[in-house]
């Protein structure tokens, strides 16, 4: 079999391949949220999207291919989870949408398969029941078969299939186990054109739903028998875990640790990585004549873009902790602890979801909103989501903490760097759900919608799924430091260096540059937040990616020819401590990205929402900064 | 002059490249400078 990395992500243009290929099926899975579905797409298609533990991670429909040993082309479709075709928010909706065959330009899948976590059968069952009255042929694959053996799960194959009238296959989707099968499955159905007919589905009553309830709890106790060692261990570590006091604790306890690892681990690498650019800044200013080509890479493009990288093995640590969490089911825990203080702050607890994925980048916790189904809870969500610590945010933190922020420990063996790290990601939690709080108080009053989660079992971390996470996130960020970030380099250089200074110039010849005069320009408007005009020239770069500024303000110091050495060590020379924490307070709110006011544009389908987004961001940035610098002046002196 | 010609030509393409990232078509999915690589569920 030959699989195709090719993933389109859209929720209403087909796939041009699709369409060109006559003889090509397609397949849906669907199945409900944490049942495997993304899993079993990568499995199918050799993709890569995202997986996790926990519910609510595929927001909008994917699109994969693959091709059988016959030469049989087969488009497979990745949608969201849902517990039924009633679609109740907007990621259910393309669930919805996509199997009835609603979205332009699509016709209904030839096949569904209705993909079960075999260990929870029950509402799996009752949504193939539902599925079953869209009238296409259908497979059930019964995911993590495994788990369910293990646990002594004894499922009569056969009884199942006959009671849903449907053929039933298990896979283990991590370890491709039934991949194959499915396959051929999948193509003997689409190859029966008798085994299609008209849909008969509606949105179906209270009364439907209660019947439907009751045939899956039927065919549930015909084909199956409970588990023989059932898992006492998720409820026991549950106790603890959940516990109000004793789980906030260890939640605590382990950001905690994380950050301290962040910085713990990743200093001999970065040394490393530091070290190297150096090297070879050097070699070109030995090798090269004097010259504009000779500063454009040496002060423009290594040194600019190696302040940036150095950073690559900090975000690898970080998200290590991150996937390993999910992977083992933690996060959904994680969410349920949280649920008290985020309806307290007028948050409904699916927000938790996207708000985690802000920590990776706004941009998808952003989109990750759309599985919450009221509008102004998931409103008040989009608007608080860039609060949350990004990852383009670390490079800017650890440099000034690196920087200002003694390598000591203090309390009985923290790590006072850690400690500040983990200040920084905590001030942007609290802000976010003051904000939300202040929000839903000012413009959206009333309760919040209840929130029902399940709790996924504990699953030991797939190694390999951990370390392709990883991986990915590390290959997203020397992407970015290979495009945008590079370009913005040359342009920073080029705006530092043009036009040289005049023949008897008196100050540096960055002063006379385009960059030194929009700095000091600018920098009135900054100087009451203690920010120099080489900061300002910073600031406008980052707007395009928020680590864009660390490697501006290495180019801006190296054109300007003050001082060699690590951009910290310079900024420690330059910046006052006062100064360098207000600009870390300016980094917490700053609206410093483009891409997310696109976004939020289109998932608002507004203008209002990101105008307003960047002007309370703006604000509270510019009065936490204020407020910053001016209680460090007053204590430091 | 050939080595303003080549700095030039890299400047060139560096503001072209920008310029075609942060432009708001760009902006929608994941292409347009975020650092998430997916435009999908957490981290």
């Amino acid at each position: 079999m030959t699989t195709n990395l090719d993933v389109t992500e859209s929720s209403s243009s087909p796939a041009p391949e699709a369409s060109a290929a006559a003889e090509s099926r397609r397949i849906a899975l669907v199945g409900v949220p944490n049942a495997g579905k993304t899993a079993l797409f990568n499995a199918l298609t050799g993709a890569r999207q995202k997986v996790a533990n926990y519910a609510g991670v595929t927001v909008e429909r994917k699109e994969g291919f693959t091709t059988t040993p016959d030469g049989t082309r087969i488009s497979i479709l990745d949608l969201p989870g849902t517990y039924s075709l009633r679609a109740r928010s907007p990621d259910e909706a393309v669930t919805r949408d996509a199997v009835l065959g609603r979205i332009a330009g699509e016709a209904a899948p030839d096949v569904i398969v209705c993909v079960a976590d075999a260990t929870n059968l029950r509402v799996a069952i009752r949504l193939a029941l539902e599925l079953k009255q869209v009238g296409r042929p259908m497979i059930l694959a019964l995911n993590m078969h495994d788990i369910a053996l293990r646990q002594g799960v004894d499922i009569d194959l056969a009884k199942l299939s006959a009671a849903l009238g449907m053929p039933v296959i298990p896979t283990v989707a991590t370890r491709r186990r039934g991949i194959d099968r499915l396959l051929e499955t999948v193509e003997a159905l689409a190859a029966s054109a008798h085994s299609t007919s008209p849909s008969s589905w509606h949105e179906p009553t209270a009364a439907e739903v209660r019947a439907g309830h009751a045939a899956a709890d039927r065919i549930v106790r015909t084909a199956t028998r409970p588990p023989t060692r059932p898992d006492t261990w998720t409820g026991r570590i549950d106790n603890v875990l959940l516990h109000p006091v004793a789980g906030t604790l260890i939640l605590l306890l382990l950001l905690f640790l994380m950050f301290q690892a962040v910085f713990a681990w990743a200093t001999p690498v970065m040394d490393l990585i530091s070290g190297g650019f150096d090297a070879a800044a050097t070699w070109v200013k030995a090798s090269f004549p004097p010259g504009m080509l000779r500063s454009l890479i040496a002060d423009g493009i290594i040194t600019g873009v190696g302040s940036v990288l150095v950073f690559l093995p900090q975000i690898m640590i970080l998200f290590l902790f991150i996937i390993l969490l999910e992977d083992l089911g933690y996060m959904a825990r994680a969410a349920f602890l949280m649920d008290r203080l985020m309806g307290a702050a007028g948050l409904h607890g699916r927000a938790f979801i996207p708000l985690l994925s802000s920590f990776a980048c706004a941009i998808p916790g952003i989109m990750a909103a759309r599985v919450i189904d009221s509008r102004r809870d998931r409103l008040a969500t989009i608007m608080v989501a860039p609060l949350m610590t990004c990852s383009a945010r670390i490079p800017v933190y650890t440099l000034i903490i690196a920087a200002f922020i003694p390598r000591q420990t203090v309390l009985g063996g923290l790590n006072l760097q850690g400690l500040v790290m983990f200040g920084l990601y905590a001030t942007g939690i609290v802000s976010a759900l003051l904000v939300a709080f202040v929000m839903r108080r000012l413009l959206w009053r009333g309760q919040v919608e209840p929130f029902i989660m399940e709790l996924p079992a504990y699953k030991k971390p797939d190694p390999k799924n951990v370390a392709v996470n990883v991986l990915l996130r590390a290959k997203v960020f020397l992407q970015r430091a290979g495009t945008i970030i590079l370009a913005m380099m040359v342009l920073i250089w080029f705006l530092s260096s043009v036009p040289g200074a005049p023949p008897g110039a008196t100050e540096p010849a960055i002063d006379y540059s385009f960059a030194g005069m929009l700095g000091h320009a600018l920098a009135p408007l900054l100087a009451p937040i203690g920010f120099n005009w080489q900061m300002t020239v910073a600031l406008i770069p980052g707007m395009a990616a928020r680590e864009v500024a660390v490697g501006a303000l290495a180019t801006v110091y190296a054109v300007s020819g003050e001082g060699d050495g690590p951009l910290g060590s310079l900024l420690a020379a330059h910046w006052s401590l006062p100064t360098a924490l207000s600009f870390l307070a300016w980094y917490i709110f700053a609206p410093q990205c483009l891409s997310t006011l696109g976004v939020v544009r289109r998932e608002t389908n507004s203008i209002v929402w990101p105008l307003a987004m960047f002007a309370y961001m703006l604000v509270l940035a510019y009065a936490a900064s204020f407020v910053v610098f001016n209680v460090a002046q007053a204590l430091v002196g | 002059m050939a080595e303003t010609l080549l700095v030039g030509t890299i400047v060139g393409l560096a503001a072209a490249f920008v310029g075609r990232s942060l432009w708001p078509k760009r902006a929608k999915g994941c292409g347009g400078g975020c650092s998430c690589g997916k435009a999908q569920g957490p981290s």
